[in-house]
């Protein structure tokens, strides 16, 4: 079957060690004809030959500084390469890449400029009850804080278009970022929706991922950011 | 008095340390070398530190140290985190500029 020149679509893949699963998701993306962006952030394995034996676009940070400032990276770079639509993606193995194309449909079809992935509106496949809890606290905060209805965040899976990208700043290097985001859609009143994705949690997902205490984290740099503004 | 003696030569080395230093401005150079002057000042006159402490309302002279310490301490700390902040987003700045400037792209691989 024919599969159609999605290559107007930038996938953003920010990675860290992740020599293990990035090859097999790059493989994914191209099979699709999207543009692949791989951000290596300071990693100590083989994830930038990894990415470099693909046909992506590589970039590699010298030092880690986190998957926050490797999304602003991937981003930024293409933006200046003339990216119409940016596309965030987990270098981990867990996002379906057929959802960017659902996504991208969703966004034509009701005029958007930036679509979430929801993982609560579609499926989460072995997801662990305590982090299920962990995103739904996640979820009241944002309600409470920056006022958004929203049905999952923290979602690595995401789909912007040129103007809307190039309004979002993400100043927080870390994994506050997810939140920096949303905080920033709302700040530049762009248009949004939630489409149903499918999250594949795997062993290697999961400690990969954020950990309880992460979200500690991420809390932190949510108010010293706010702070250093 | 060996504490006091301990205290003048800490407070004396601290003194030579900002009249050395080149970058802190001239009046604050001049304001924290009166602070430590007086510092030396109160550690052989401690009484006049509690008149001191009563004159601004608190009891003890050794509070009024406690407080003040705690005060520099906080601000000290803040100053320094802003510092460190704003070095990690210099760093970020070039790490990033340096990855976009050697990007490897699907045609152009070495």
């Amino acid at each position: 079957m024919k599969k159609s020149n999605n290559h107007f679509i930038w996938v953003v893949v920010p990675a860290f060690n992740e020599e293990e699963t990035l090859g097999e998701v790059i493989d994914a993306l191209c099979e699709q004809k999207l543009t692949v962006v791989i951000v290596d952030d300071g990693s100590s394995d083989h994830t930038y030959e990894v990415a470099k034996s693909k046909p992506a676009h590589v970039l590699k940070h010298i030092l880690n500084l986190g998957q926050g400032a490797a999304l602003e990276t991937g981003i930024k770079y293409a933006l200046q390469q003339g990216a119409e639509f940016v596309c965030t993606f987990d270098a981990d193995g867990q996002h379906g890449v057929n959802d960017i194309l659902s996504m991208h449909q969703a966004m034509q079809e009701q005029d958007t400029d930036v679509v979430i992935g929801s993982r609560f509106l579609g499926q989460a496949v072995n997801i662990p009850t305590s982090r299920v809890w962990l995103l739904k606290a996640g979820i009241l905060f944002h309600r409470i804080v920056y006022g958004m209805k929203l049905t999952d965040i923290h979602n690595g899976l995401r789909l912007m278009r040129r103007s809307a990208a190039k309004k979002i700043e993400i100043s927080s290097p870390g994994m506050a970022h997810a939140s920096e985001i949303l905080a920033s859609i709302k700040k530049h009143k762009l248009n949004f929706i939630e489409v149903p994705v499918t999250i594949h949690y795997t062993e290697y997902s999961l400690k990969k991922g954020q950990s309880t205490l992460s979200f500690i984290n991420i809390l932190k740099d949510l108010f010293v950011g706010g702070l250093y503004k | 008095m060996i504490f006091a003696l301990t205290a003048t030569v800490f407070l004396v080395f601290i003194i030579l340390l900002i009249t050395f230093d080149k970058t802190f401005s001239p009046a604050l150079k001049y304001l924290l070398v009166l602070v430590f002057l007086a510092g030396i000042f109160y550690v052989y006159n401690p009484e006049k530190l509690d008149s001191l402490a009563r004159y601004i309302g608190v009891e003890l002279g050794s509070d009024l140290i406690f407080y003040l310490s705690t005060m520099l301490f906080i601000y000290a700390v803040l100053v320094f985190y802003h510092k460190f902040v704003n070095q990690s987003r210099k760093i970020e700045k070039l790490v990033r500029f340096i990855a976009i400037d050697k990007a490897a792209t699907p045609d152009k691989k070495d």
